[in-house]
């Protein structure tokens, strides 16, 4: 009962602070930038550097293959790579260029100064071999992305040669999905509005009620302290819910598992907002925690960015408590393991588990501070 | 209704105290007045008796259990008044209190009955956010009220009221105290001290200098004076004198004898007198 009262009286003060509305305000904004800004679909042209490694008259013959193909127009152009002037052929199609170097030193220099995958293909003991040139940072997924895309573009090459039998290959066809930039986008959106938002509103609130002093007031009543957390919990969760419903309904509609996306919505934000609240315990004021919360924010962020990035995913990044965010928003809006979503989610709330108990010490213990 | 044994407590928790080895019994139904100047410990006194910091050294018992095992249960008999208010502002007077009131298991007092007690019957609906800074004072010292505590504690209930707020604040301590509520009332103001406690503690750098009720310590320490005003060549003139000291006797004699009196009083030792005569310190 206590916990209501909290809960209600939570309510009506994050309704009368700013904080609320610039969490609002940030959602209505994403939600103009999918649905009005961003294209519903992928139109970005994939560039890809070759050379073909091979006898002269093989070469040939696999030019002129290509330039009689229908849906690939073939010119001679200059590429400029690191001061120099490296003449290639273009093969252009729909959504692809194919650019084909005239040795492997141009295409290394090509692949290094365009910052894209290059391939060199040549003969060894009878068999095409394929060396990948890649940037160094890729993820495993663009190295198969690459090599599935190889595959189905020329139709000259041979999937099951290109690919060392260790790898697994997956393409965006084989799992019936392609992305378009919206659904690209909503799983970053839902995470930087819940998430990274919701530690930072939660610590707001905190440092709000301490330069009021009123955790001291609460703490001299019959109501327990962990009450008191639990209603700013609640308060945060029934804003991001709000606000991420609020993100994903007009894009999708029905589209998306709904009971999937409430339970690591709600997960999550119990999770992040017990960060929030334990990093404000150590301050006095949202000043002092600033330089913290903001290295957090940051840091908690950089799944996101890796996301956002394709060619930038180090693998330290999974490490971080806020990827299984990312990652299940991705399956939940995109691919559909719910299975993660289900683990992940668990996974939050053992752990928030663990991080209400020290809230609670962490509270109980600086009540006069 | 609380006891405290060799109380010490240091914020950086090292061996500089903000209360050092104090100890002292608080009686059911008495006013016990804790008085020292600024920084002395008065309000890290109280709050560890109200378990807001967590007792470090020492043994506290407050209305029959240790504080370190206090239960939320226990708070339902205990209102905190603090030094400074602390509400919420963006709540209305009267959805402040009704909050609170909702956060006890015992019956509580009606928030508009509160609040026309402390003189903010009219300003019910309106944010505490706007009300001055007496008037949040008042507001929480209103709150404190709520529960209908058996102990009450009071941290500088006055301080920043104009007289005849003070004063009604002052009716309402003694009203409570006559419905047999115990109170530990922090001040540094002497004047309340006198008119209000039955017994008061002197408090100096974290040390207890004397407990006793005021009427003692004015027989014990205040000498009688006498203060007259007599007619000199240039006008009249003020001197007050003892009447115990030899010097001051004879002195006084002279004066009698030498000059027309206008006006002759005899003047206890105030409370504040006896302060600084016994902690060699003023109070503020
Ligand atoms: N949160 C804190 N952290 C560190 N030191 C503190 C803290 N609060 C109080 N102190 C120190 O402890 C000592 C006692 O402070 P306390 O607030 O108990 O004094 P007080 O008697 O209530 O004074 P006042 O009349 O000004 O309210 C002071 O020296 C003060 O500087
Ligand atoms: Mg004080």
């Amino acid at each position: 009962m206590k916990f209501f009262y909290s809960y209600i009286k939570e309510m009506q003060l994050a309704a009368k602070s700013f904080y609320f509305y610039i969490e609002l305000g940030m959602a209505v904004v994403l939600l103009i930038i999918v649905l009005f800004v961003v294209p519903k679909n992928f139109s970005k042209t994939q560039k890809q550097f070759l050379f073909i490694d091979l006898p002269a008259p093989m070469v040939q013959m696999m030019v002129a293959g290509m330039s009689s193909s229908p849906d690939l127009q073939a010119e001679d152009v200059v590429l400029k790579s690191k001061g120099q002037k490296l003449s290639v052929k273009l093969f252009q199609g729909k959504g692809k260029k194919l650019y084909l170097a005239e040795s492997r030193e141009d295409l290394i220099s090509l692949a290094e100064s365009q910052r894209q995958p290059g391939v060199v293909v040549s003969l060894a003991d009878g068999q095409l071999v394929y060396d990948y040139y890649m940037q160094g940072y890729e993820s495993q997924k663009v190295v198969n992305l690459i090599k599935a895309a190889h595959a189905q573009g020329g139709g000259f090459m041979d999937l099951k040669q290109a690919v060392a039998p260790q790898i697994e290959v997956k393409s965006l066809e084989t799992e019936g999905v392609i992305l378009s930039d919206r659904e690209n986008l909503v799983p970053v959106f839902l995470f930087l509005n819940g998430c990274i938002m919701g530690m930072f509103i939660i610590a707001s609130y905190i440092f709000l009620d301490k330069g009021e002093g009123i955790i001291k007031a609460y703490a001299i009543t019959a109501s327990h302290i962990w009450v008191y957390l639990a209603s700013k919990i609640a308060v945060l969760q029934t804003t991001t819910l709000f606000t991420s419903l609020l993100l994903v309904i007009p894009v999708f509609g029905l589209k998306v598992n709904y009971l999937m996306l409430i339970l690591i919505l709600l997960a999550s934000s119990l999770f992040i907002s017990l960060i929030g609240l334990i990093v404000a315990s150590f301050y006095q004021n949202i000043l002092k925690a600033f330089g913290i919360l903001f290295g957090l924010i940051i840091l908690f962020m950089l799944p996101a960015l890796a996301y956002m990035i394709p060619s930038w995913d180090p693998l330290w990044i999974r490490y971080l408590p806020t990827y299984p965010m990312v990652e299940s928003f991705k399956e939940i809006v995109v691919r559909g393991d719910m299975l993660y979503v289900g683990l992940a989610s668990l996974g939050y709330l053992g752990a928030s588990i663990l991080l209400f108990v020290f809230a609670n010490f962490r509270y109980r213990k600086t009540l006069a501070v | 209704m609380i006891s405290v044994e060799n109380l010490k407590h240091s914020y950086k928790k090292n061996s500089t105290f903000a209360v050092n080895d104090i100890s002292f019994d608080v009686k059911e139904g008495e006013i016990f007045g804790f008085l020292g100047p600024s920084g002395a410990g008065k309000s890290t006194t109280q709050g560890i008796l109200t378990g807001l910091l967590q007792l470090q050294h020492g043994k506290v018992e407050v209305a029959g259990s240790d504080v370190k095992k206090f239960k939320n249960k226990m708070y339902n008999k205990i209102g905190m008044s603090f030094e400074q208010s602390n509400v919420y502002s963006k709540l209305s007077a009267k959805e402040n209190l009704d909050f609170y009131a909702k956060l006890f298991d015992v019956k509580t007092r009606s928030s508009m009955e509160l609040l026309e007690l402390v003189g903010l019957g009219d300003k019910a609906k309106i944010r505490a956010g706007e009300f001055s800074k007496g008037m949040k004072h008042r507001l929480t010292f209103a709150r404190s009220l709520l529960n209908n505590p058996s102990l009450w504690f009071l941290d500088e209930p006055t301080t920043g009221l104009d007289p005849a707020i003070a004063a009604d604040i002052k009716k309402i301590i003694r009203t409570e105290n006559q419905r047999g509520v115990t109170v530990f009332l922090t001040t540094h103001n002497m004047q309340i001290a006198d008119q209000l406690c039955d017994r008061v503690a002197f408090i100096v750098d974290g040390q207890i200098k004397l407990i006793d009720s005021p009427k003692n310590l004015k027989l014990q320490y205040g000498e009688k004076l006498v203060e007259v005003e007599y007619q000199t060549n240039d006008g009249s003139k003020k001197e007050i004198f003892s009447t115990i000291e030899a010097a001051d006797k004879k002195r006084l004699i002279e004066v009698i004898d030498s000059s027309q009196i206008v006006t002759m009083h005899t003047k206890e030792a105030t409370l504040e007198d006896i302060f600084i005569k016994v902690t060699g310190r003023g109070l503020s």
